[in-house]
């Protein structure tokens, strides 16, 4: 329905935010960018929703720091703000890719990486660019702050362990000090616009003595996760022969729970994470092995 | 809920009463009688409703109005008019990129916007610039080549 | 040399401006003082009986000024090919998203409403959506009054069958005895919706007679305005129909669609009513290209010499015949392709379901079989060990071929349109240097136009400027431009001189429309011949004046002059002066055009189409790679050549080929209009896609110009040919690249990728049959 909402605020500190949501907890509906909410469609908000809290004025959250060996982005950033920061190019590229293959460039002007964790799509591009980068994301209240990995803050899809009076108000990536090399892959049938078929986030850590492999998938299970079963292998293996990452491959691809939908059928959802994982561990491996002999 | 707003428009203050349900782009449209910017899709899949908001190409499909105070908003009325043609507009002309032009408002304003920020975008730079806006009737090629032109001429090349 | 002012020049369009600036009033853009917004209230059931509509709650909704169903609506069937259906259907609902019911109230958020108190109660009837069960002796009647409905011609009708058309040439049987392998496809297309980035939009009102009026966004103004007429049983003259800018047309515009019920909410409340449907309201009821399968079978001689071939069509018009009759006959029409084929038996059937309500775009079944026929080629090729180029050539139609439908090929070119293509594409050298899994394929386009009639006015205004009068609206494909070229040509004035007036059923005269590529052949026609009738009066002025025989007086370049002394002339200007106080009276022109004369014979069995006044031709070349751990196409270089006969305006030729080409690219790999029991699951621009600026590739191209003699300044058209090829030219492709063979389209990545890597298990679909009988 076209007047679903009665009232607007758009508080400029958090405390304003809370003291908002306090005051009509059952009705209060957080806004960021609102490229999910505002969809034609959507019938994402619950029905009694009926004020809208936009955040988009907190300075506090609308910025990009190094702060105690951390990269904090505001959940208020816009996807466009990160795809362009230097910070944010330089020391985590896989998180730009992530973030380039959400929709489009006005949508990408609109939306934030905040209301992209909190939508929940178990397609959303940025969370396995963020899972194998080890995330965590910042929840505030008028009780406090507390930390939660991302791995842990998505239940299902469009769910969140956000209680009622909680909003998300950074997401922190710890700095990359070894050597290493990822890249998150989306495939899809469009060039752009389209919404991820699968999408596997590969980062590969050199860690001297042993590589670390952390690998992220998105669109093949209720919730974009980090394929631990087949981490797991390859970390205590250390074998990264063709032969071994082709395994390893095989264990991701059985993590994943694909669906078959309008785009396509599970059965090929299941090949692809195979596919894809087994190249991109291919690649960041070809790649750190690289980077090592020139050093 | 209704509010009297104040819109910057096109660098004219606008005063306009909306609900707090009104998208951006029917307050252009139906408010303030700027009807150069189009309805196609209604959920950001097309990009024929774009505006620059802080010179920044954005659908308007997707933004409240009221969330749009206090920015500086450009639609296609305010990119030139028919004696005075922006370089950009009288290059998609001359190259033969407008069929049908519904998708042509939307296109121009994003092509402003990255010609403001880099005035020799490769033919990929202008195609992923795009890649939000939906043409179904050039095929893209004469609109890329507009925007090659006009960035030419923006600079100060020859043409 | 380009001899001409005006044509053969990349004229900037005269619209060109307008729409760069803004300015220009698209339907959706009109508003009124006052003005009330439409809603249509959508059936949810694919098959049902409305056993009770109750409005009273909408009724009395404050705001609301009008709510109709068909108790409200004349109960006069009508419809393009067949009439088959009401404004509002009375008792059965044959489709998810039929309209059932609408309002008018004082707000869009009104109408919403209005709509959701409207209580329906359906009583569910047994559903059909396959193409064989709703054929099948004890299938439901989806239409159980058939036989009565009256329809342009008398088709022959069966069990949800509306149109069984056949057509021979030759003696097939004898074909296929005398041909030494036969080949037997079958192929299946996908309902593809045109996807205008303006939804369909129209404005109802009373003019300053109190008459009806309606503003729409129509590709046909004179057949929309009869349409609606008859619908509310009105006559012509007590309805007004104005055209508005479009948002795209592509064949999903035409006729008449939701006029006659935004026509009744205005004569309802007696105030402006307009509807705008949102993009999701475009997906579930405007009328989209509808799905064919084919059957092909082809008979070859041992040296590759094509012998016979017949063909089967199944069409799904879904819940009414609209188009598709046409679009089938159509594509069995061309069915041969550009070829040599002397016996040929063809046969379409157009088929209700409850799939939809589908209708036409652009190619009005080329696409469909072409995709067949091409495809088909290249299997032909393989299983012969030819060439596939050289293969085409070698039964490429020449001088004297016919039509299945017995017309010769007209204006042929096919034989250098494919030869341009080959060469400009590097064909030869290209199938040597392609790597692993990348391929290079064929494809040719044939599409028929010159159709039905067009008239045209060329008033000559006081101050000697031009005003061209004609019905056949600009739909973005630059048919103004090129009508006012062609007038400025002949009558020898500046371009800036002539201009198109904004249209009017009340005084724009009779044009079949923009449709079937027609608009610069048959609608150029028309205002040549009103130009030349100018040009007939201009020079008995002269005579007059001059004193001398009207046959001694010659017009060139905006000159009247006498033949054996040019220096006696009287230029336009002075001509125009002379008429309108001293000679001949007021300067107007009329031309009236009718493509084709009649078939001299009966024609098939069950067949209404008409002769076509000229043919067109073309070839594309694709190149792709295959990517084989995903299945994925990338499109490496694409070429087409395409016979204009002349390039009036070379910019526009261009931009409809590569607007053509990526439409024709969005049907072979991205777009599906997909059905779940006659749900639309993909009713919205996220999972229907149109392809973007990063998915189509440029196109390399030749504009084959031989001109014909029958078009104006011997051109022809080409908004439809460049759709045709690319499906099968990346079929072939991809054919060449890995020895996938897919003969459905859209063509999946995920169905290649099982086909490629799991050929055992993933062999066939329905679809897929292509045997070679060896007979001794």
């Amino acid at each position: 329905m076209r007047k679903r909402f009665k009232d607007y605020i758009k508080p400029d500190t958090l405390e304003g935010v809370f003291s908002s949501i306090e005051n009509a907890p059952d009705e209060s509906q957080i806004i960021a960018g609102g490229t999910d909410l505002l969809l034609e469609r959507s019938a994402k908000i619950e029905k009694g929703k009926k004020i809208l809290i936009d955040i988009g004025g907190i300075e506090d959250i609308s910025k990009i720091t190094i702060k105690d060996k951390e990269l904090a982005i505001g959940a208020g950033v816009k996807l466009a703000d990160i795809e362009c920061s230097k910070l944010v190019r330089e020391d985590f590229p896989i998180l730009v890719q992530g973030v380039k293959e959400v929709g489009s460039p006005q949508i990408r002007n609109l939306a934030t990486i905040g209301g992209n964790l909190c939508n929940g799509s178990p397609a959303a591009d940025t969370v396995p660019a963020l899972l194998v980068l080890d995330a965590i994301v910042e929840i505030a209240s008028s009780q406090g702050v507390r930390d939660v990995p991302l791995t842990e803050f998505h239940m299902g899809p469009s769910q969140t362990i956000l209680n009622r009076n909680e909003i998300l108000t950074l997401v922190k990536i710890p700095e990359m000090e070894k050597a290493f090399s990822g890249n998150y892959h989306k495939l899809k049938t469009r060039e752009a616009l389209d919404l991820a078929f699968v999408g596997v986030a590969v980062l590969l850590i050199d860690h001297r003595d042993t590589i670390e492999a952390r690998i992220g998938l998105g669109a093949v299970s209720p919730i974009p996760f980090r394929s631990v079963e087949a981490e797991k292998y390859l970390n205590n293996s250390q074998d990264f022969s063709d032969k071994s990452l082709w395994h390893a491959a095989e264990i991701a691809a059985n993590s994943s729970s694909p669906i078959s939908d309008v785009r396509c059928s599970a059965e090929y959802r299941h090949e692809m994470v195979k596919n894809m994982t087994y190249q991109s561990l291919r690649k960041n491996l070809d790649q750190l092995r690289g980077a090592l002999i020139d050093d | 809920m209704t509010k009297q707003i104040m819109l910057l428009v096109n660098e004219i203050e606008y005063q306009v009463m909306i609900d707090v349900n009104d998208l951006l782009i029917d307050v252009i449209r139906d408010k303030l009688g700027l009807l150069g910017t189009k309805k196609g899709c209604g959920s950001g899949d097309c990009g024929a409703c774009t505006v620059l908001v802080d010179g920044k190409p954005v659908t308007s499909c997707l933004i409240l109005a009221i969330s749009a105070i206090g920015k500086r908003i450009e639609t296609i009325e305010g990119m030139g008019t028919e004696k005075e043609l922006h370089p950009i507009q009288q290059s998609f002309i001359d190259k033969g990129a407008i069929q049908c032009g519904y998708c042509t408002p939307g296109l121009l304003l994003t092509a402003k916007a990255l010609l403001d920020k880099n005035s020799h975008p490769s033919e990929n730079e202008i195609r992923e610039a795009i890649s939000g806006n939906l043409c179904r009737c050039t095929g893209y090629v004469k609109i890329v080549d507009a925007i090659v032109s006009a960035g030419e001429i923006n600079a100060g090349d020859e043409t | 040399m380009n001899k001409f002012k005006n044509i053969g020049k990349s004229l900037p369009r005269v619209d060109s401006n307008s729409k760069a600036t803004g300015k220009t009033k698209f339907i959706s853009d009109l508003v009124r003082p006052g003005m009330l917004f439409a809603k249509l209230l959508l059936s949810d059931r694919p098959h049902a009986r409305i056993v009770k509509i109750e409005t009273s709650d909408a009724e009395n909704l404050k705001g609301v000024h009008a709510v109709i169903t068909s108790k409200d609506a004349p109960n006069r069937r009508f419809g393009l090919y067949l009439e088959d259906r009401l404004i509002f259907p009375e008792t059965v609902v044959r489709y998810v998203g039929e309209p059932i019911a609408a309002v008018a109230a004082e707000s869009e958020d009104l109408a919403e409403q209005a709509i959701s108190l409207i209580k329906v109660v359906y009583a569910d009837l047994p559903p059909v959506f396959s193409l064989e069960d709703s054929m099948r002796d004890d299938a439901i009647d989806l239409h159980p009054d058939l036989e009565s409905y009256s329809g342009i011609h008398d088709y022959i009708r069966h069990k949800n069958v509306c149109m069984d058309a056949r057509l021979n040439i030759g003696d097939v049987t004898e074909g296929f005895t005398n041909s030494e392998f036969i080949f037997e496809g079958e192929f299946s297309s996908q309902g593809m919706h045109q996807a205008s980035l303006e939804p369909h939009s129209c404005m109802a009102e009373l003019d300053i007679n109190g008459r009806l009026c309606i503003w729409t966004g129509t590709q046909q103004l004179s057949v929309c305005h009869k349409e609606i007429a008859t619908a509310l049983d009105l006559p012509m003259t007590d309805v007004r129909v104005i055209p508005a800018w479009m948002g795209g047309g592509f064949g999903g515009k035409l006729k008449s669609q939701f006029e006659p019920i935004v026509g009744l909410l205005a004569l309802r409340s007696k105030k402006p009513v307009k509807l705008a449907l949102s993009r999701e309201e475009e997906f579930l009821t405007a009328r989209p290209r509808a799905p064919f399968k084919v059957k092909i079978k082809t008979g070859v001689s041992k040296d590759g010499v094509l012998m016979a071939r017949e063909v089967d069509i199944l069409a799904d018009c879904g819940a009414y015949a609209d188009h598709v009759i046409g679009t089938a006959s159509h594509a069995i029409t061309i069915s041969q392709g550009p070829y040599r084929i002397p016996n040929c038996k063809a046969r379409a059937r157009v088929i209700y379901t409850n799939n939809r309500d589908w209708g036409c775009m652009r190619g009005y079944g080329a696409p469909q079989i072409l995709f067949a026929v091409e495809s088909q080629m290249d299997e032909i090729a393989y299983a012969l060990g030819e060439d596939p180029a050289k293969f085409r050539l070698k039964n490429i139609a020449t001088e004297g071929d016919k039509l299945i439908s017995t017309q010769p090929f007209l204006a042929l070119r096919a034989r250098e349109t494919l030869e341009k293509v080959l060469e400009e594409s590097q064909f030869d050298q290209k199938k040597k240097e392609l790597g692993e899994n990348q391929g290079i394929g064929i494809s040719t386009s044939l599409v028929l136009t010159g159709l039905l009639s067009s008239s045209a006015l060329v008033r000559i205004n006081e101050d000697a400027t031009v005003t061209v009068i004609t019905s056949v609206t600009d739909i973005g494909t630059g048919t103004y431009t090129v009508l006012t070229q062609i007038v400025a040509e002949k009558l020898g004035v500046p371009f800036e001189q002539v201009a198109v007036a904004c249209m009017d059923s009340d005084t724009s005269p009779y044009d079949t429309g923009s449709i079937a590529s027609r608009t610069t052949y048959d609608s150029g026609n028309a205002v040549r011949l009103a130009s030349e009738d100018i040009i007939g009066r201009l020079k008995n002025i002269a005579a007059t004046t001059l004193n001398c025989k009207a046959e001694e007086i010659l017009y060139d370049a905006g000159k009247a002059f006498i033949k054996d002394n040019p220096a006696r002339s009287l230029s336009f200007e002075e001509l125009v002066g002379l008429s309108l106080y001293v000679h001949h009276g007021p300067l107007i022109g009329q031309g009236s055009w009718i493509a084709a004369k009649p078939w001299e014979e009966k024609i098939g069995e069950g067949y209404g189409e008409a002769p076509y006044g000229t043919f067109m031709y073309g070839a594309h070349v694709a190149e792709v790679e295959v990517d084989p751990s995903t299945g994925k196409i990338a499109i490496l270089n694409y070429t087409a050549c395409h016979d204009v006969g002349r390039a009036l305006n070379p910019v526009g030729i261009e931009g409809q080929i590569e607007g053509g080409v990526a439409q024709g690219i969005g049907y072979a790999l991205y777009e599906e209009m997909v059905l779940e029991d006659g749900r639309l699951v993909n009713p919205n621009f996220t999972d229907y896609r149109v392809p973007t600026a990063l998915d189509i590739p440029r196109v390399a191209y030749q504009i084959d110009e031989e001109p014909d003699p029958t078009g104006p300044y011997g051109a022809k058209g080409i908004g439809e040919p460049p759709i045709i090829p690319p499906a099968a030219a990346i079929a072939n492709a991809i054919r060449d690249a890995i020895g996938v063979r897919i003969t459905s389209t859209p063509i999946k990545h995920e169905d290649l990728y099982f086909k490629l890597n799991f050929r055992e298990s993933h062999q066939g679909n329905n679809f897929v049959t292509t045997q070679v009988k060896e007979r001794k």
